[in-house]
């Protein structure tokens, strides 16, 4: 009789985890207490073992998924069993749990203790009273968005950025009437892109720096390189070779390949070259992310670029390929615009974007010629670098994608 | 106005079997053979059921657990040196000293599963149930220790509490009073080093917790907490000095914690592999097999015995436990010898909402 096992609360209270690996796969004989994942909570990476001897019969999810609390993890039965459907109880739970979209529940839950918080007792841990203390930020004003209402360093910072002057202005929800239009759940995917964007628009300074290069001698130089290529089955995209001049350029310009650590007030100049590539997918933006470029050459940045996409699409990447980057690109040229301004990938603290590649005329030596010319765009931090460094930067850019001989034979 | 010294202390260290199971025969005690097997298959008891516990927690059949693999050498050599009489009063962690002094797995796993059965105590055994709140236990101890004195019992109590537990103020208000009323109590601190994330050297800036029992006037020695034969030594002197008048003693046994600290925890975070792995080295089990292997006491053929019987315990334990249907009652009816009206008025109220 097929059992379907559900994913405990290993810690104490814990609602989901990641699943970082499976040990086992459907149609492995396993017996009780024989480990069958790898999860990763909020407290720590733990192995869930099996409740009883039988065989695999499913699995539910994949390495990078995150899973409710109380939502199956496996199905074990027979060999050749089929899969009974989820009682109805689990799947209830299973709903129930899926509802739970963290904002709402935190909302309604917390509201009263919120009121409380802001009319009593100030909740808040000595860590964030000496935070708040040192932003100049009135506790007596920052609701707490934390456990009953507590205050958390987040929610100083918040008030914080949105401060004027020295007044800590809360920031105030405003409600709307939203219609009766088709209601779509949030994706996992779509709220983590929508935390990290609102997190670097708050916290960073972004300015763009719009350059435009000359793509003639780039664009003849992957056509002689091509037909090579292609015979190693590596389909040569500029791309490749903007992510190598990029990585040379960030060589002489280690401010752009950095990340601020708020906490010290210092500065952290990586000394590799980790380059995150967005890649458009039907569920929304990933950005997987091409390790140590910097040690690569043009063929094996194209071809593992091409696998780590080819992973994004089908939701196929590891956790370790999507973390660690120290600077972003975004390709956005591929399906169109002029050029457009970019949001930071946190904690990096640039990003470049690569607009369309359109022949237009240009002025050159007193006439008009046709060109293939692209912008490019640099957004940055401008907490942390000026201007005129990033007007530095593009130029050495432009240079090396527009003279790019020396990029003949890596 | 002369200038003198007015206190001069030392605490010793002592070690019967060293990491490699060589044992010091002018240090060794002289045990029957049953008892060696029995604290033995004790040891094992205790790590299987450990084991398990973790692997049901993390299966959603269990709650919380607090894991005591690495510490059974000093858990079951000092439970082992009590008599029926004395009273055992352990803090979270002594699932070995339990089993050892006679508690049922069964009755650990109701424990564990969080069941309000699980915490009383076999009314013919002496010990208090398992206390959460870090250090607390101590004064309950020193109590009844003083009562036993009082009584002119020929018996003793045993706490149990660990490193972090030494920057508590009720265990230095235990230790001064045992020390005041000379009462029959052992203070035995397992120091496995930290105290959750924060390391020893955090701890204390005392050469030693054994120490810390100079100022309350009374003996502290450190034993090699892994060494079965040396806690168990340790805790016999220190239970014969108590049976003859003669007070308390503080025990700091040096152990190491080979799990995490609870199942909520995650020792990567604060402590090295290196560190794991110097300490597995150490282990209680392995030293004791070669000591009874060199007194022909073992042979796989007796370790594959005391395993199977060991695993047969704990499948037969966690299958009763599990069938164990608990009564939402109890939350209200095992706190108090009566009800308080508040209680009552709760426990109704709890009765009506899950009628409706």
């Amino acid at each position: 009789m097929a059992k379907h096992m559900l994913f405990p609360d290993v810690g104490e209270g814990i609602t989901e985890g990641v699943l970082v690996k499976w040990l086992v796969q459907e149609g492995d004989a396993v017996k009780e207490d024989q480990p069958l994942a790898e999860i990763e909570t909020d407290k720590a990476v733990v192995e869930i073992p099996s409740q009883m001897h039988g065989t695999v019969l499913k699995l539910y999810g994949k390495a990078g998924d995150t899973l409710k609390v109380h939502t199956p993890l496996v199905t074990i039965g027979n060999p050749g069993e089929p899969v009974p459907p989820l009682e109805e109880k689990i799947i209830t739970k299973t709903m129930a749990a899926t509802a739970q979209a963290p904002s709402t529940q935190t909302t309604a839950s917390t509201a009263p203790a919120l009121q409380e918080a802001s009319s009593g007792a100030i909740l808040a841990p000595p860590s964030v009273r000496a935070l708040a203390r040192q932003l100049g930020v009135e506790l007596g004003s920052v609701k707490g968005t934390g456990p009953g209402g507590r205050i958390t360093a987040e929610d100083v910072q918040r008030i914080k950025s949105a401060a004027v002057g020295s007044y800590a202005v809360p920031p105030k929800k405003l409600s709307f009437d939203l219609g009766k239009g088709k209601r779509l759940p949030l994706t996992h995917l779509r709220k983590t892109i929508a935390e990290r964007m609102q997190f670097s628009w708050q916290q960073n300074a972004h300015v763009t720096y719009v350059e435009e290069a000359d793509f003639t001698f780039l664009l003849s130089l992957r056509e002689r390189r091509r037909e090579a290529a292609e015979k190693q089955g590596i389909k040569l995209t500029p791309l490749a070779f903007i992510m190598k001049a990029l990585v040379e350029t960030l060589k002489d310009h280690p401010v752009f390949n950095a990340s601020l650590d708020e906490e010290k007030q210092e500065l952290v100049l990586h000394d590799y070259y980790n380059i995150a590539v967005g890649v458009d997918t039907e569920e929304g933006l990933i950005a997987p992310v091409l390790k140590n470029v910097e040690s690569k050459n043009i063929l094996q940045i194209a071809k593992e670029m091409r696998e780590l996409s080819d992973k994004a699409r089908t939701r196929k990447l590891g956790l370790d390929e999507i973390r660690g980057g120290t600077f972003t690109v975004t390709n956005l040229g591929s399906v169109g615009g002029v050029f457009a301004s970019a949001v930071i990938n946190p904690p990096e603290c640039a990003i470049l974007g690569i607009y369309r590649t359109r022949q237009r005329v240009v002025v050159e030596d007193g006439r008009m010629v046709m060109k293939p010319m692209t912008y490019l765009g640099l957004t940055f931090d401008h907490r942390i670098s000026d201007g005129a460094a990033a007007a530095r930067f593009m130029n050495e850019f432009v240079q090396k994608l527009q003279e790019p001989n020396w990029m003949e034979e890596l | 106005m002369p200038k003198k010294i007015v206190f001069e202390g030392k605490t010793e260290y002592l070690q019967v079997l060293d990491e490699n199971g060589a044992v010091d025969k002018t240090l060794e005690p002289k045990l029957d053979e049953n008892l060696l097997r029995k604290i033995y298959e004790n040891m094992v008891r205790a790590r299987v059921f450990d084991r398990k516990a973790i692997s049901l927690q993390r299966q959603g059949r269990c709650y919380t657990y607090v894991p005591t693999e690495g510490q059974e050498g000093a858990q079951v050599g000092s439970a082992l040196a009590l008599q029926k009489a004395d009273f055992g009063v352990p803090s979270f962690r002594e699932n070995a000293v339990y089993l050892a002094r006679g508690v049922s797995m069964e009755q650990l796993f109701l424990y564990w599963m969080g069941n309000e059965e699980g915490s009383r105590m076999p009314a013919d055994q002496n010990n208090l149930p398992v206390a959460i709140p870090v250090g607390s236990q101590v004064p309950h101890a020193v109590g009844i220790a003083w009562a036993m004195k009082l009584k002119k019992e020929k018996a003793a109590a045993i706490t149990y509490f660990g490193d972090g537990a030494t920057s508590e103020g009720e265990v230095h208000e235990g230790m001064n009073f045992a020390g005041v009323f000379q009462v029959p109590c052992i203070f035995f601190c397992q120091n496995n080093q930290y105290a959750i994330s924060t390391p020893i050297t955090k701890q204390t800036h005392a050469q030693t917790i054994a120490q810390k029992a100079l100022a309350y006037g009374f003996e502290g020695l450190q034993v090699d907490g892994n060494d079965v034969l040396a806690v168990y030594a340790a805790t016999k002197a220190a239970l014969e000095k108590a049976y003859s008048g003669k007070g308390p003693t503080l025990i700091e046994a040096i152990t190491y914690r080979m799990q995490a600290h609870t199942t909520s925890d995650d020792p990567k975070k604060y402590r090295s592999d290196e560190e794991v792995e110097y300490w597995k080295k150490k282990d209680p089990l392995t030293r004791f097999q070669v000591y009874l292997k060199g007194k022909r006491l073992w042979d796989e053929e007796y370790e594959k015995k005391v395993q199977e019987a060991a695993t047969r315990e704990v499948e037969d334990a966690v299958r009763k436990a599990e069938a164990y249907k608990p009564n939402p009652e109890d939350m209200f009816t095992y706190l108090n010898a009566e009800l308080t009206q508040d209680l009552k008025e709760q426990m109704q109220e709890m009765k009506k909402s899950m009628e409706g």
